[in-house]
């Protein structure tokens, strides 16, 4: 099954699955992050300046900061986060799933240079292209890889209903479908929602099918069976 | 056990560990959340978030006793069990979110030599950097002989047959370079007419290190990068010192050059020789597969780059602030860029050279578990 | 054609992550999707170019973009082929080029030619064959908080095509001689000036870029709209529910018609695909109150925290009124009010500033002062503070002389106690006491800590605390001269490796001769003092 999803085991022998994130929304994040570089290099190359020469030096190292270690300090001390990363809620991570360091930081934001190479990052989006997790250059010699950092989601609500026992016995997947059915209810229409209960056979055939949505409310209550409330 | 008892009985533990997780990665959250545990006990306080509200709920002594890295196993293992027993799919991605930030918590990285950052750096340069330096010496020797070899033929030939500066340089910049030199000039060692020193020390940091940068950083491209820098920076360096020696400006540039060339040059050398390593162990990957042995040797050289931009800005600071004074006759520069290049030298020759070689390499970072490793039990 | 052959995993996913799954998609299979591109889309290039890049090469380049919709058409046919991995190569591509001109190909040409989702409708138009009005329904139920994330993959697409025409040109010009790319890179704008080979070279690269662009951004699209229908309809829970329900019938009903269920299911798959269904109305998720939203299924009811919803406005009015926030303050600032003042003052006004430029010059020579003084103040410290810690760092520095390591040697070793204070003093006899004893792992501990206290205290070796058997053994390979004892030491460290992991037992005879072997090790060991422990504190009894 073709998927964006890498699994990486932790040595306390549970998976867990990191989204790899592709160069649509790296590129969206780039561009955010140029454009407070920007900002930043403006303001500051309009305050610098009126302090004479001394301005101007200041000025280059900032330059010369801004330029270089923005995305590292950023990705130190934010965990993994510049802040277009972060406004697109992806995350650089070392590709054991922990948080980067120093070195794989400075590693993957200097051989930028590389992927920047012949024109606007041409050569890291090959890289990009032809690596499985989505990395480019930098990525691969640092063994970093960004990936889309996921948050406590609100949990959508199975509705409420008289819980029923499945009439049959049912396989981890279809438990999952049937409470993740419940869960979407809301997002579907009321006939498609309606068509998809009708679709599970063995759970409704025994209903009255005139009624307008018996196989869906029959669902829910296997659902609100299944995450326990019985 | 059904999922509603299941997430009734360890529901506490998990607002834990979610709430250690944030305090281990923030450590910030810590203040913030007695401030609010004080607010608390005065009445009225609403919680503003979900995250305060889970807080709240939390007996405090129970968050000041927790020991992190057992809940952090504890709730792996509800992971793997609510995953077994096909739990609802938004428990277990809950489950996985929270083990995930807690795996991150738990193995980030921490400095192992003393806990602060200036440790951690004294560690780096007292041991780390000039030890890989040493450890990859034949990289060093390989990238100044592609960078001090053309550099020394250009200066000689060009004593005897001087047109050849303009096979490097273009007449503009040999003129302007003419003009900085020049003995009458105001400010030796500057194009006419610009900035103060403090401006220069922006700009020597600005424009060095962002080529030693890129002369590493292009050693990707299979070591052609680094290699076109280094002969490039050699020959443009040596025609300058070159035509300027056979002007006649000896006095005003060696004098000028002396003190942050030991920098300077050796920074430059060692960008290259990273840049080198990086792109020959794609070329040379020896016994391992090429993208292993570009990972480590990333590694390693990344080190050196480390190292390298301090030694840039120390050049920067030579540069601007005492290479460019005119109070200080040549004798003093001569002598003082002689001992500078002795520490230079004598500092990766010597430093850190606490035991033998062989023993394990120091390692900057090392995840926190390492130290909480158990005593070997039989 | 057979749901289970589906080559996706089908999910609800965010846009981005399904616009990375195109990718993925595009990558796995770019044989067949090049190969379909080039025996259909190069034809129409080289046709073009033939008869109008030497005339009138704008035109050529107008054209070539304009037929985009066109082309996009072969990417979607082999994608939605390719993710029922049903086989395909590029001759049914070829064969399928007439049907791509009966699906609304005029309108997207015309109406629809500047469309920025262009992509993510095409299904729509292609695959549904939907027109007219209900193709416009179709859309806006499908777009309803979609985000326009299409726009966005438009916008990208052609920045990434426009940047790799000309990073491909430029790489060409690169490796030209130096004349003639110096020339074609003041001729590389397009115009009717510029010679043929530049105008050609251009047509070349910009159609590679698109070639790569176009299927991305086709793919890019499809996959935001099978996302789309997933949200909304439930795919991944049809699919599994169709499977039960197949199983069901596989399972009751026997019948020999099994004009197999999988086939029937299948065909309902993709008439999920061809035709349209009822998306009408989604309800909008986000008005199920937030509180209720949330760990409901998770968190025992904090009701009791709450205030009623109606009082928070008067509790914040009460707060608001009290001391501490009733505060009012007079603030004035300059506000522009119009030129003539302005022009009436402009002359002070220039003055001031300049004034004021110069004050801040002048602060900036007293900072830059400053600066200067703090580095080398700076430099200062550090020298001073390396000569202050001087000794701690010398242990830095200690490439010229070693000191002795005495401090520093380890009392433990992978656990075991390696101070002399803790052995017995004639470590063969009681070696030779356990073996008889059949103790033999103690004795192997015995004599494995010895002789490390040996060697660490006569031979001063840097054993690191950290250090396994094998770096031992490594250390002592290195350090000690007589290969006899070198050979011994490696003999008594598998022999107690053996035992101690292995948990194998050794012969005694091999055992008795490791002691008298020991002989070197064991008789220099005399202890320093008295107060050792008797016993090794528990270890080697497991």
């Amino acid at each position: 099954m073709l998927d964006t999803i890498k699994k990486i085991e932790t040595p306390e022998g549970v998976e867990l699955p990191l989204t790899c994130a592709g160069f649509y929304v790296r590129s969206i994040a780039w561009l955010l992050d140029a454009l407070i570089q920007g900002v930043l290099l403006f303001l500051l190359g309009i305050a610098l300046p009126s302090l004479g020469d001394f301005g101007m030096g200041l000025f280059l190292i900032a330059v010369f900061i801004i330029n270089w270690f923005y995305p590292v300090l950023f990705e130190i001390y934010m965990h993994g986060q510049t802040p277009g990363k972060k406004v697109m809620k992806i995350q650089v991570l070392l590709m054991d799933g922990t948080l980067v360091n120093w070195g794989a930081s400075m590693l993957r934001n200097l051989l930028r240079t590389v992927d920047f190479l012949p024109f606007f990052y041409i050569l890291g989006f090959i890289s990009m292209l032809f690596s499985k997790d989505f990395r480019r250059l930098g990525d691969l010699a640092a063994d970093t890889i960004v990936v889309y950092k996921r948050s406590q989601q609100h949990i959508a609500r199975i509705p409420h209903a008289e819980p029923a026992a499945p009439p049959i016995a049912l396989t981890a997947r279809e438990q999952q479908s049937i409470v993740s059915y419940a869960e979407r209810l809301s997002q579907f229409s009321p006939e498609r929602a309606e068509e998809l209960a009708l679709l599970a056979t063995p759970l409704v055939k025994d209903l009255d099918q005139q009624s307008g949505h018996a196989a869906s409310d029959r669902i829910v209550s296997i659902a609100n069976y299944l995450v326990g409330r019985r | 056990m059904n999922q509603a008892r299941f997430i009734e009985l360890h529901e506490q533990q998990w607002l834990l560990l979610e709430v250690l997780c944030n305090e281990q990665l923030h450590p910030d959250k810590i203040a913030r959340r007695h401030s609010r545990q004080a607010k608390r006990k005065a009445k009225h306080y609403q919680p503003k978030s979900l995250y305060e509200e889970q807080i709240l709920v939390l007996p405090p002594e129970l968050i000041e006793q927790a020991d992190f890295p057992a809940l952090y196993r504890e709730v792996c293992q509800h992971l793997s069990l609510a995953e077994a027993r096909r739990y609802s799919p938004y428990l277990i991605e809950r489950l996985s979110i929270l083990v995930e930030q807690a795996h991150q918590a738990f193995y980030r990285p921490v400095h192992v030599y003393g806990d602060s950052a200036l440790s951690a750096i004294i560690r780096f340069f007292t041991w780390t950097f000039p030890r890989t330096v040493r450890r990859e010496i034949n990289w060093l020797w390989l990238s100044s002989l592609l960078f001090y070899g053309p550099l020394l033929a250009m200066i000689i030939v060009i004593q005897f047959r001087p047109e050849f500066v303009y096979s490097v340089l273009s007449p503009d910049s040999v003129s302007g370079m003419e003009a900085m030199y020049d003995p009458q000039a105001e400010h030796i060692g500057r194009e006419r007419g610009s900035g103060s020193d403090s401006k220069m020390f922006g700009f020597y940091i600005f424009n060095n290190t962002s080529i030693g940068f890129r002369t590493f950083a292009s050693g990707l491209l299979l070591g052609i990068g680094s290699l076109f820098t280094l002969l490039f920076n050699g020959l443009h360096i040596g025609a300058v010192a070159g035509h300027l020696t056979h002007l006649g400006y000896s006095d005003t540039f060696w004098p000028f050059v002396v003190g942050h060339s030991a920098f300077e040059l050796t920074a430059i050398a060692l960008s290259g020789a990273a840049g080198l390593k990086l792109g020959f162990s794609l070329l040379m990957p020896g016994r391992k597969s090429r993208y292993q042995a570009l990972l480590d040797s990333a590694k390693i050289s990344v080190r050196i780059m480390g190292g390298v931009a301090i030694m840039f800005v120390m050049a920067a600071f030579i540069e601007a602030y005492w290479s460019s004074t005119q109070l200080i006759d040549a004798q003093t520069k001569y002598t003082v860029g002689a001992l500078l290049w002795l520490l230079v030298t004598g500092y990766f020759a010597f430093v850190g050279r606490r035991s033998d070689e062989s023993s394990n390499p120091a390692l900057e970072m090392e995840p926190q578990a390492e130290r909480l490793t158990d005593k070997r039990e039989f | 054609m057979n749901p289970e052959a589906l080559t996706l995993e089908v999910r609800p996913r965010s846009p981005w992550e399904a616009m990375d799954l195109s990718v993925r998609l595009c990558m796995q299979h770019w044989r067949i999707l090049l190969s379909g591109w080039l025996v259909t889309v190069l034809p129409i290039f080289v046709i073009i170019s033939m008869l109008l890049l030497e005339t009138h090469p704008f035109w050529a380049f107008i054209l070539v973009w304009y037929l985009k919709p066109l082309y996009d058409r072969v990417p979607l046919f082999i994608l939605s082929r390719l993710i029922f991995s049903e086989p395909l190569n590029w001759r049914d591509v070829l064969k399928a080029v007439p049907g791509f001109f009966q699906t609304g190909l005029l309108s997207s040409l015309t109406l629809y030619r500047l469309d920025m989702g262009r992509a993510f409708a095409l299904p729509t138009v292609q695959l549904e064959g939907l027109r007219g009005k209900q193709r416009t329904r179709r859309m806006s139920a499908l777009r309803r908080g979609a985000k326009n994330r299409e726009v966005v993959l438009f916008v990208l697409c052609i920045h990434l095509e426009s940047f790799l025409s000309w990073g491909l040109l430029g790489m060409v010009l690169i490796l030209l001689p130096t004349d003639l790319a110096l020339k074609g890179f003041e001729l590389v704008q397009v115009n009717d000036e510029s010679p043929l080979w530049v105008n050609a070279l251009s047509m070349m690269m910009y159609f590679l870029a698109m070639m790569v662009m176009e299927i991305l951004y086709v793919a890019g699209g499809f996959m935001l709209y099978l996302n789309r229908r997933t949200i909304l309809e439930g795919w991944d829970i049809e699919l599994t529910f169709r499977r039960l329900q197949r199983k069901y019938q596989q399972k009751h009903s026997r019948q020999k018609n099994r004009l197999s269920a999988a086939r029937a299911a299948a065909a309902v798959i993709l008439l999920c695909l061809i035709l349209p269904l009822g998306i009408s109305e989604p309800l909008n998720a986000a008005e199920v109150p937030y509180d209720d939203l949330r760990y409901e299924l998770i968190l025992p009811p904090l009701a009791e925290q709450k205030t009623e919803p109606g009082k928070s406005t008067e509790v914040i009015q009460a707060v608001m009124q009290e001391p501490v926030f009733n505060r009012y303050k007079t603030i004035s600032q300059l506000k522009y009010t119009g030129d003539t003042a302005k022009q009436k003052k402009s002359d002070d006004y220039s003055d001031f500033i300049r004034s004021i430029a110069k004050f801040f010059e002048m602060i900036g020579q007293v900072l830059a002062r400053l600066f200067e003084a703090g580095l080398w103040i700076l430099l200062l410290i550090l020298v001073l503070l390396i000569i202050k810690y001087w000794s701690r760092l010398k242990i830095a520095f200690n490439g010229f002389k070693k000191t002795s390591t005495a401090d520093k040697r380890p009392e433990t070793l992978f656990g075991l106690d390696i101070r002399e204070q803790s052995l017995p003093d004639d470590v063969r006899a009681e070696a030779l006491k356990l073996i008889q004893s059949r103790q033999y792992r103690a004795a192997l501990a015995l004599l494995y800590r010895a002789s490390l206290a040996y060697l660490v205290r006569h031979h001063a070796l840097e054993l690191q605390p950290g250090a396994t058997e094998g770096d031992c053994v490594q250390v002592v390979q290195q350090h000690l001269s007589s290969k006899q004892q070198i050979s011994y030491f490696i003999e008594l460290t598998r022999a107690w490796q053996l035992t101690a992991y292995a948990h194998r037992t050794l012969p005694e005879a091999q055992l008795k001769k490791l002691v008298t072997d020991g002989a070197v090790f064991y008789e220099y060991l005399k202890p320093e003092s008295d107060n050792r422990s008797d016993e090794p504190e528990g270890y080697g009894h497991g």
